[in-house]
């Protein structure tokens, strides 16, 4: 599937979009200057493992869309292994332009909050 | 297909003026300017195209200038102007489409010095407040009739009283209300006037200045000596004749078609006012304040870029139009809504529907339903504080 088609996919029918069912041990959040968007990752989390992510987001649809990808790429991860994911694999794998590369920063300031909040 | 609820970016070209044009373009391509038979044959064909855009707007066909747009009308029309006089002072008004509020920009690095008036809350300017802003230098007042954004009507006739009071000439981009407002250029004053042909039914291309006789304006494209010296270059005689064609035909309906458009807009605004916290930007409730085919709203809580991909990339998709191009990286929002006193993020967050002739009630339903299912997607995928509108 051709980046763009799977940025419209994931903005349309997220995936991973915040919902009720579970009880998270972890929330994160982070905004843009402006407050333009917000993000906020949540995680379900059993010995040391990620059960599942989460997502609430407000902004462009390029910011769903990297918070669905996020959400995704998490869940089955170990804490330790989830350390290793990087802005520059979304940037890669969603093709995203300079101009939204704020959007990558934004989900991984929201679950550097959410790792922060969980060791706490 | 997409339904289409963005007249006030592009109409659709009448089937009436393709068939005109395709009429026009199959005789023989004579250049209008020739002495010879096929030029006066094409000469003429300009000649009625100026008749029809003259009636419209209450004037004499001799004093059309035909441009590429309204942008370029609006270029000339401001720039010419300051040429003639070498230089001065321009009244505009904060909430002016790009076309103007750019155009003065590049007059004001050359020197000329600009006043940009601000609006009120419903986005109108006083006359008041233009008269106050009138200096000894000033060479120019330039207003748009309807916002591009909102639909609101600036009082043209009064604040061309003010203009005509101080001996200044009055600009008027007309681009939203030809052909749907009535325009009459001496009951209103005006000495310019900004027109386009596709918002109205008409091609794309195609527009035209109308200037008053003896206001003085220098040429800005030069080669040729065509239209009195005023814009040189071969005129695009097909084209030229669709925006009559589109203006004949505009005439014949203005009787009917504004308050088919009202009736439709009231009924979107309806369907749509049932989302909880909407805003309207457009003054729907006076018919004299508000242009009966833009309905412009703003939808707390949901980003607007989003809104709009959404709408235009689900199913069934509309074709609508932010207020403005938003933008999350350069921190953009409508400039219009802004200048109203909305908040950034508000203005963000607007969208405009745009109606037409075409525009059916089903297309209305459709599209009333279409938003509020967006919406609500929307805003349950917000973080939990924005999620509840304030």
């Amino acid at each position: 599937m051709a980046a763009a088609d799977e940025r419209l996919r994931r903005f349309l029918q997220p995936d991973h979009a915040l919902h009720a069912r579970r009880t998270w041990q972890a929330r994160g959040a982070a905004d843009t200057p402006g407050a333009d968007a917000l993000c906020e990752i949540y995680l379900a989390i059993a010995d040391e493992q990620i059960v599942e992510a989460a997502f609430a987001a407000y902004g462009p649809p390029i910011v769903v869309a990297c918070a669905d990808w996020l959400c995704e790429q998490l869940g089955g991860r170990t804490i330790a292994v989830m350390r290793g994911l990087s802005e520059a694999d979304l940037q890669a794998a969603l093709a995203l332009a300079a101009e939204e590369r704020y959007a990558g920063m934004l989900v991984f300031d929201a679950l550097q909050d959410a790792l922060a909040n969980l060791e706490t | 297909m997409a339904i289409y609820l963005d007249h006030a970016a592009s109409t659709p070209v009448r089937p009436e003026v393709i068939e005109h044009m395709g009429a026009v373009m199959s005789e023989q391509g004579a250049n209008p300017a020739s002495a010879h038979q096929p030029g006066r044959h094409a000469g003429a064909v300009v000649a009625a195209a100026a008749a029809a855009v003259a009636a419209l707007i209450g004037a004499a066909p001799e004093d059309i200038i035909w441009t590429s747009g309204a942008t370029e009308a609006i270029n000339l029309a401001l720039k010419g102007v300051l040429e003639f006089h070498g230089g001065g002072h321009v009244v505009s008004v904060a909430s002016e489409h790009r076309a103007t509020l750019d155009t003065l920009s590049w007059l004001e690095r050359r020197g000329v010095r600009v006043t940009r008036l601000g609006v009120d809350a419903a986005g109108r300017v006083d006359a008041s407040a233009v008269a106050a802003a009138i200096e000894a230098d000033t060479r120019c007042v330039s207003i748009m009739h309807v916002n591009n954004e909102t639909g609101v009507v600036q009082d043209i006739a009064a604040i061309g009283a003010v203009c005509a009071e101080h001996c200044v000439a009055l600009h008027v981009d007309a681009a939203q209300s030809l052909g749907k407002l009535d325009l009459d250029v001496a009951r209103m004053h005006i000495d310019l006037l900004s027109l386009s042909a596709h918002k109205m039914g008409g091609p794309q291309g195609a527009g035209a200045l109308w200037l008053r006789p003896r206001i003085g304006l220098a040429a800005q494209i030069h080669g040729g000596g065509q239209q009195g010296n005023r814009r040189s270059g071969t005129l695009a005689v097909a084209q030229v004749a669709g925006f009559g064609c589109a203006c004949s035909l505009a005439q014949a309906e203005m009787a009917a078609l504004p308050a088919q458009l009202r009736a439709l807009r009231q009924r979107l605004w309806q369907e749509l006012a049932v989302i909880d916290g909407v805003l309207c930007n457009s003054p729907v409730q006076d018919s004299e304040l508000g242009a009966p085919h833009i309905l412009n709203i703003s939808v707390p809580g949901v980003h607007g870029a989003a809104l709009l991909t959404g709408l235009l990339e689900g199913t069934p998709a509309l074709a609508v139009s932010a207020g403005s191009a938003c933008s999350a990286a350069r921190a953009e929002s409508s400039h219009v809504l802004r200048a109203m006193g909305r908040t950034p993020a508000v203005a963000a967050a607007s969208l405009r529907f745009s109606l037409g002739r075409t525009t059916t009630k089903n297309d209305i339903e459709l599209a009333a339903a279409r938003t509020r299912t967006e919406v609500a997607r929307l805003r349950a995928l917000a973080p939990r504080q924005l999620a509840v509108p304030a």
